[in-house]
């Protein structure tokens, strides 16, 4: 949880009936120009090609029908990736966004609809130019689409790379700690290869107080801890 | 710097989120960020075209070229900002020079072409590195993000121009219909001024974009030193000590207040000096000397060194604080308050249309009955009869078409209905009769041997026991087994595949077959495995106690 509202922050919280708390970090306009931009490159691709398979009909039902392809693809690339594959676009997969709705529950059709045939909004006057500047002004980064159907488009975390614990003997917390206070212990110990040495013991001798350790044993307590939290006994 | 000002929330993100999280911090101060670049910039190119009024495109490279200058200030800014710091455009502008001359050569000829210019802008204009110290640091930061400072500039070049197609297209737009426009003529003679209006359109293009992309420069940046150096973590913990602290400067204080309570209860009751041996005796005194009543007696000199209160005095004297069912009371008595209060009493009234229920929709009798209009309707048909008979005949004709497509239903649906659980039906179907299922055509050699009807010696124990006799152990054994299952495929149509191994064999028997079978044939098979894959050897007692069982399960089939 976002402890400081008034800070700034991309996550966009939001407590289900259930009392559960849910958190997601809301993707902004760079992220998602360039997934357009990947879904655009596909979106050409699959025309050229339609172009050229529909060469051998003649020039009339030829064309004919490559519109209509062009009117299904235009519209419905979108929709049927984002209702079908997880609220994710190929581009959007790529860049590790997807759309959900703002009650983070997954796109359906109607949603999806609305958010896509409104990029019609979006582009004018040229260019997206409206969906640029409400992305850029809106506290959740929505456009216009985005708007009236009530959809965020959010970053899909994966749990990044595996860290390694380091060796310690785990210790239960001297006192309780709220989950922000034992995310951060987690963090440390965790992070023990990312930060140097010296700012570790640096970190760990704030606390070193409060844990009423020496300055000699507080960095193991603290690692100690952080096992203990990560389920080490 | 200090980090518990920090205005954004610092925790681990990749890449995006930081840029992400950089239009954010952009947002906080964005029209200081825009005036404290674009004003410079305008008065660039201001200052150069009337300089160079022949030729437009030279002022607006050279505003373009001097970015890096622009977006210094912008950096010092936010930088400044982010700490809670605020900066007035008076205070940069009265600084400028020093904020813009770290470097700057540098940052105008080779480093203008950077992908990385808003990440390593911050190391520049804050850390003040300069030659080796920063490559060094560079190559550290460099380890992760920057990849996402290319994009940004990428992206951020890419919005530029279309924010720029944007505003003509807005402007064309706006071209009253009346109006005729020659496109041809507008291009070849256009004048500079047509040209100078496209290049403002650039530059406010430009400063629009400047801000974002310089904070997402610098968010980026913090992201990495908030991962190198753990931001986040340090801005909990020290929240953490404070925390402690502030709790055990209230726990220190409620334990004063509650031994100061309770020694007020108890000198209340009971004349002061009883608690002259406790520490707070002072304390309490005087704080009673005010409130005490005047039927009290003063103390005394002697009476200070009276004993403790007894038992039965301090219980009367705490009875107000810590007596359990007084204080259980008081809380009922709070709850039930608190329940009759506002928050719980919260009526809401609201109006609205909405859809009757059908089910209400009925007749006053409360039960479904014909609408009037049908049976006067019906009546009227009945009188009219012979008029309609053509009618009444296409509809009793319609009514057996009816009947019959209902019929065709039926049974479509009871196809529908076998076909889609025809597995269940069939499953159901084997368990009563298992053998007929079986149409597999049994295999004629399973683990090397010959199972075929055919190569069944006439008599088998005969053999075996011959086999047996001349110290062919495995042979011996392997007659029994073989005939064994030979019987089991052909009389008893056990559906063995070619690949099945004895254990297999052994497990469809005790699936499927009599337990007598199994009894027999589970021993069978393990001494067959015994002898001829482990090479151990088989006493005579088994042997022939094999024999003999074998006579009685497959005795009636010989």
């Amino acid at each position: 949880m976002n402890p400081h509202p008034s800070r700034c922050d991309i996550s966009y919280s939001l407590e289900t009936p259930e009392g559960v708390d849910l958190q997601v970090e809301l993707a902004g306009p760079v992220v998602r120009v360039l997934a357009f931009t990947i879904d655009f490159a596909w979106r050409l691709l699959a025309l050229v090609l339609c172009l050229i398979g529909l060469g051998i009909f003649g020039s009339k039902i030829g064309s004919g029908i490559w519109l209509l392809a062009f009117f299904l693809i235009e519209w419905f690339y979108p929709v049927l990736f984002e209702v079908k594959r997880h609220g994710q676009t190929p581009g959007k997969k790529a860049m590790g966004i997807m759309v959900v709705n703002d009650d983070l529950t997954p796109v359906n059709w109607g949603t999806s609809i609305i958010r896509n045939l409104l990029r019609a909004a979006d582009f004018l006057p040229f260019a997206y130019l409206l969906g640029l500047f409400s992305m850029a002004a809106h506290p959740q980064f929505q456009r216009l689409g985005d708007i009236a159907a009530g959809t965020l488009v959010i970053h899909k975390t994966d749990n990044e790379q595996s860290h390694s614990i380091p060796k310690s003997t785990p210790v239960p917390p001297p006192f309780e700690l709220n989950e922000r206070e034992q995310t951060a212990i987690v963090e440390f110990t965790l992070r023990h290869q990312t930060l140097s040495d010296d700012r570790q013991q640096e970190l760990a001798s704030i606390l070193e107080q409060t844990m009423d350790k020496k300055p000699q044993t507080i960095l193991e307590h603290l690692r100690g801890i952080g096992a203990w939290l990560l389920g080490a006994r | 710097m200090q980090l518990s000002q920090f205005k954004a929330v610092a925790k681990p993100r990749n890449a995006w989120q930081a840029i992400d999280l950089g239009f954010v911090i952009a947002k906080t101060a964005y029209w200081k960020l825009f005036f404290a670049g674009a004003i410079p910039a305008f008065l660039c190119f201001a200052f150069f075209s009337i300089l160079f009024w022949d030729i437009p495109l030279l002022s607006a490279a050279i505003t373009w070229w001097l970015k890096p200058v622009w977006e210094r200030a912008q950096l010092y800014i936010i930088s400044r900002e982010i700490f809670a710091d605020t900066v007035s455009l008076r205070h940069v502008a009265r600084n400028y020079w020093h904020i813009i001359k770290t470097d700057l050569l540098w940052w105008l000829t080779l480093r203008r072409f950077s992908p990385t210019r808003s990440f390593d802008m911050p190391v520049t204009l804050l850390e003040q590195l300069k030659g080796k110290v920063r490559r060094k640091r560079l190559t550290v930061l460099h380890r992760r993000l920057s990849n996402g400072a290319t994009w940004s500039l990428i992206t951020g070049a890419n919005i530029e121009a279309f924010l720029i197609f944007g505003f003509i297209a807005a402007f064309f737009m706006l071209v009253p219909q009346g109006v005729q426009f020659n496109w041809a003529e507008w291009f070849e003679n256009r004048s500079n001024l047509v040209d100078y209006l496209y290049y403002i359109v650039w530059m406010v293009a430009m400063t629009l974009v400047a801000p974002f992309y310089v904070c997402a420069g610098f968010s980026l940046y913090l992201q990495r030193r908030i991962d190198l150096e753990g931001w986040d973590i340090e801005i909990c913990f020290r929240d953490l000590v404070e925390r402690r602290q502030k709790r055990n400067a209230r726990l220190s204080s409620s334990a004063t207040a509650i031994t100061l309570l309770a020694c007020l209860g108890i000198s209340a009751a009971l004349p002061p000096e009883s608690f002259a041996n406790t520490p707070d005796a002072e304390t309490a005194k005087t704080e009673t000397a005010q409130t005490i009543n005047t039927d009290i007696q003063p103390m005394s000199y002697e009476a200070l060194n009276s004993p403790a209160p007894t038992d039965e005095q301090a219980d009367t004297a705490t009875t107000d604080y810590h007596n359990p069912s007084v204080a259980a009371k008081q809380a009922r008595e709070d709850i039930i308050a608190i329940l009759k209060g506002e928050d719980y009493r919260d009526i809401q009234l609201e109006k609205g249309w909405r859809l009757k229920d059908p089910t209400e929709e009925k007749s006053p009798e409360g039960e479904d009955t014909i609408p009037e209009w049908l049976i006067n309707f019906a009546d009227w048909l009945d009188r009219h009869g012979s008029m309609f008979s053509w009618l009444a005949d296409f509809f009793r004709s319609g009514a057996k078409l009816i009947e019959l497509l209902l019929w065709l239903a039926v049974i479509g649906l009871t196809l529908f209905l076998i076909l889609r659980f025809r597995h269940l039906i069939r499953r159901a179907f084997t368990m009563r009769t298992p053998q007929e299922e079986v149409e597999v055509i049994p295999p004629k050699v399973m683990f090397g041997l010959d199972v075929t009807e055919e190569s069944l010696p006439e008599n088998v124990l005969d053999s075996a026991k011959l086999s047996w006799q001349e110290g062919d152990h495995r042979q011996a054994l392997g007659i029994l087994l073989r005939s064994s299952i030979i019987k089991l495929l052909h009389e008893y149509k056990f559906p063995f595949h070619e690949g099945n191994t004895e254990k297999e064999c052994a497990e469809i028997v005790e699936q499927q077959g009599k337990a007598e079978i199994t009894s027999y044939f589970w021993p069978l098979t393990r001494q067959w495995q015994a002898v001829a894959y482990a090479h151990r050897e088989c006493s005579a007692e088994t042997f022939i106690h094999l024999c003999q069982s074998w006579e009685e399960v497959f005795h009636h089939a010989q």
